[in-house]
């Protein structure tokens, strides 16, 4: 029996880490105007952000079609899959996961949808996860539960250059007026149930890194840590070395912010993910 | 003329009200004595406020005295404005206190009343200085003590104490460095003298003098004070792994230094003192590293150029006369619309600060009741509204907590760290964090010649204060704005925002961040609107 593991393209894997996993990411698109690019497909993350900053026009985002999933889904089912587990972005921020459901209707096997409620590597460490518990055997319900677990324990805390890409995209959960936007002060944010919630500010890049980095250093005990970046990697490396001396034991997943989650977090987007241990509520049925 | 023995709750009133017109025609010329040679001293008008809420709150129809006087307390500790007006409400409170039952007042009572009001006063200031109101308050009601011994006459007593709170505040510039320094008398002390002159005459029906005290006394003869302490103005930097500015600071102090600024991080830092002898505080500053940027100036010598080029103080002018609400909240006061803006848009309930006159405890009382459910702080962004603010949180114990912002950028560095939910106590915290982190350079023209800080100034210079600090003088704005940057931006700067204010030229932002970005390459630059009165130029450096 085969599980196989689909996810979208704001899980910001990156293309080899998808491949070696079997991992099927089906891609949300970025609109240029009338121009529609799907995600790391047709557009790279360093094409996007170089268009982004010579473009006048601001670019919107759009979630895969009903049809993209099925496709997907009835090629792994033409591959052997006996069961198919689709982890996607955040519900209450896309309408992905609703084409995703509608996607799997009439298939002959056993499709499980998990709301992740998180985005980018928030997104991915659950499904890295959860492709290695269907490596390693794991039923479809347990594959599920799996990435259902990894997703409860994720907490991820970024930082943006500017509020105005997320408020443009409309994906600020609270319109709390309180951001700092005469002076160029730096939003921090989390995701909460699944939406965009806004917890500090910090007057430049640097501190606010020292922040997350800091808010990260106090959720324990930690399983992985990762970080996400848009297009500052220097940012990625400090926090690299930071992350290994606040938690040496840990495996550091890293990434690059995708077009799709840049659209709406813009240039300069950091985030910092930490997963904690698994705990009493975990399932039984873990992989190594 | 009566020599009463006893006084009416009507009589009292009448008193106020003489009080608060002999005040109001000394305003301006109390208002003009301003330590620093721009043109925003507003203590005149500031006691003026505070006395006349405890005046609006004595009822016509009030007969008992003592009743009628815990009115105008009560008034007077919530309409009180800036330090002065806080420090004047205090000694009404103790006023009201000594006459508490009763109904009439007798010389006694009066003696009692002004003793009580200069022990409460004295007890609300933290660290009382002496040469300022406290003082000539003091003075006022020893002299009233000692008349009373020999007579009960309320005329004679009152006379005792206006004459001795005249003489003391002649004396102010005695006790006070600084008022001698700058070459005037204490203006909080004048406005004290002032008001009791006025109880004085209104107790009496005597009529107000015909000369207006404040511009017969506002400032002494520099020129015949001993002009003594200046020394050397001393600036180097110091550099080197690990850097104790605590420690350097203290050495300093102990070598006798004044107007200390030991400015950087642990591995640069900028340093300037006022010395008698500059050698032993360089020495200090190479224990703590390796010294270089020295640079002396001797102060005794630059004074004496100026009162040559004065002719004594002939040539000195006086300054011209004068939706659901947070669990957290938070209340600033904004020098500017610029300045409120900002505030606001960082979530904070913005008070715009009114030319002439502080901000009272009483608006920031109401301010803070609609900015938040469970704790409020607020920020007073101002020496002189620290202690309206106070008034302020000891009318709501354990609800309003003041975070001591001395200037409105300090106040901004924190607004950006406040947060509307959790822990009020780790709020405060981070807000207190992110408001020592900043230094603020004020720029200015001098409006008259003036030696404070140990620095010299023509009217017409441009001038340059850092944390309040005068540092230095320049031909143009940019200039001494150049000056106090190098100062404040020592090595551990970050971020510099420019406030432009009402008096910037059009155009000025770009130019100014270009100079800024020029001679400190590796500082971030902001620019926004302050819309602050007086400064052209206010900087806030982190």
């Amino acid at each position: 029996m085969t599980v196989r593991v689909v996810t979208d393209s704001t899980a910001d894997l990156g293309p080899d880490r998808a491949r070696d996993l079997g991992i099927t990411v089906v891609p949300l698109s970025v609109l240029f105007g009338e121009e529609a690019l799907l995600d790391g497909v047709e557009i790279t993350a360093d094409q996007f952000f170089k268009r982004l900053a010579r473009e006048p026009i601001m670019p919107t985002t759009a979630q895969p079609s009903a049809g993209a999933f099925k496709i997907a889904y009835e090629a792994l089912i033409a591959e052997g899959a006996t069961g198919i587990v689709s982890c996607h972005l955040s519900e209450a921020l896309s309408c992905t996961l609703e084409s995703a459901r509608q996607g799997a209707g009439g298939l002959p096997v056993p499709i499980i949808h998990v709301n992740s409620k998180q985005v980018s590597l928030g997104l991915g460490v659950g499904v890295i996860e959860a492709a290695r518990a269907a490596a390693a055997g794991a039923t479809v319900e347990e594959v599920a539960a799996v990435a259902t677990d990894v997703f409860r324990r994720t907490h991820i805390i970024f930082t943006l250059e500017t509020l105005e890409f997320l408020r443009r995209g409309g994906r600020m959960s609270r319109g709390r007026e309180i951001m700092g936007t005469l002076l160029n002060v730096k939003p921090i944010l989390t995701i909460q149930d699944g939406l965009v919630e806004p917890i500090g500010k910090i007057r430049t890049k640097q501190k606010a890194i020292e922040d997350i980095v800091g808010r990260c250093a106090e959720l324990r005990p930690v399983q992985y840590t990762f970080a996400v970046y848009a297009t500052t990697p220097d940012d990625l490396a400090y926090i690299d070395d930071r992350m290994r001396g606040i938690a040496p034991d840990a495996p550091f997943f890293s990434g690059r912010i995708g077009p799709v989650i840049g659209t709406h977090g813009g240039p300069g987007t950091v985030g910092i993910g930490v997963v904690t241990s698994p705990d009493e509520h975990s399932p039984a049925f873990l992989p190594k | 003329m009566v020599q009463y023995a006893r006084v009416s709750a009507f009589q009292v009133r009448e008193a106020f009200r003489v009080a608060a017109e002999w005040l109001s025609a000394n305003r301006d010329g109390i208002n003009a004595i301003n330590v620093y040679p721009v043109p925003d001293g507003d203590t005149g008008t500031n006691m003026l406020l505070t006395w006349r809420a405890a005046l609006a709150a004595a009822s016509e129809d009030s007969s008992h005295a003592g009743e009628m006087l815990a009115g105008c307390s009560r008034a007077a500790l919530l309409g009180a404005r800036g330090n002065s007006g806080v420090i004047l409400s205090q000694m009404i409170r103790g006023l009201a206190e000594a006459a508490s039952g009763l109904e009439d007042l007798d010389a006694a009572a009066i003696v009692a009343g002004l003793r009580t009001a200069s022990i409460t006063a004295d007890e609300a200031v933290s660290a009382p200085v002496e040469g300022t109101m406290l003082t000539v308050l003091r003075d006022a009601a020893g002299a009233a003590e000692a008349t009373l011994a020999e007579e009960h006459g309320i005329r004679s007593v009152l006379n005792a104490a206006v004459a001795e709170a005249y003489a003391s505040v002649e004396r102010t510039p005695l006790l006070l460095p600084r008022l001698r320094e700058a070459g005037v008398v204490d203006s909080g002390g004048l406005g004290v003298a002032v008001i009791l002159e006025g109880l004085a005459r209104g107790l009496d029906g005597e009529p107000l003098p015909l000369t207006i005290r404040a511009t017969a006394t506002a400032r002494v003869d520099v020129a015949g004070i001993e002009h003594e302490g200046h020394g050397y103005c001393t600036e180097f930097v110091v550099a080197g792994p690990g850097i104790d500015r605590r420690a350097l600071q203290e050495e300093l102090a102990a070598l006798g230094g004044e107007s200390i600024l030991v400015v950087g991080d642990a591995r640069t830092v900028h340093v300037h003192v006022h010395l008698p002898d500059p050698g032993p505080g360089i020495s200090a500053g190479v224990r703590h590293g390796e010294v270089t940027a020295v640079k002396v100036d001797n102060m005794q010598a630059q004074h004496e150029d100026w009162l040559r080029g004065l002719g004594g103080l002939e040539g000195a002018e006086p300054a011209a006369g004068g939706a659901a609400l947070p669990a957290i909240g938070l209340v600033a006061v904004a020098p500017g619309e610029g300045f409120a803006r900002t505030f606001r848009d960082l979530g904070a309930v913005a008070l715009l600060q009114d030319e002439g006159a502080k901000t009272s405890a009483g608006e920031l009382l109401r301010a803070a009741r609609r900015a938040g459910t469970d704790h409020v702080f607020l920020l007073p962004n101002d020496r002189d509204i620290l202690m309206a603010a106070e008034q302020a949180a000891r009318e709501a114990p354990g609800f309003i907590t003041v975070l001591p912002s001395r200037s409105a950028p300090a106040g901004i560095a924190a607004a950006i760290a406040y947060w509307p939910d959790g822990d009020p106590d780790a709020a405060g915290k981070r807000m207190i964090d992110a408001m020592e982190g900043v230094r603020v350079v004020e720029v200015s023209r001098a409006v008259r010649n003036a030696t404070v800080d140990g620095v010299t100034v023509s009217a017409g210079d441009a001038i340059a204060l850092v944390d309040g600090l005068l540092i230095g003088r320049a031909q143009t704005l940019e200039g001494a704005l150049q000056v106090g940057l190098a100062l404040a931006a020592g090595s551990g700067a970050e971020i510099v925002t420019l406030y432009l204010g009402q008096e910037a030229e059009p155009g000025a932002g770009p130019r100014v961040e270009a100079l800024i970005r020029a001679s400190h390459p590796g500082l971030a630059v902001e620019v926004v609107e302050g819309g602050q009165p007086r400064y052209p130029y206010v900087l806030g450096v982190e």
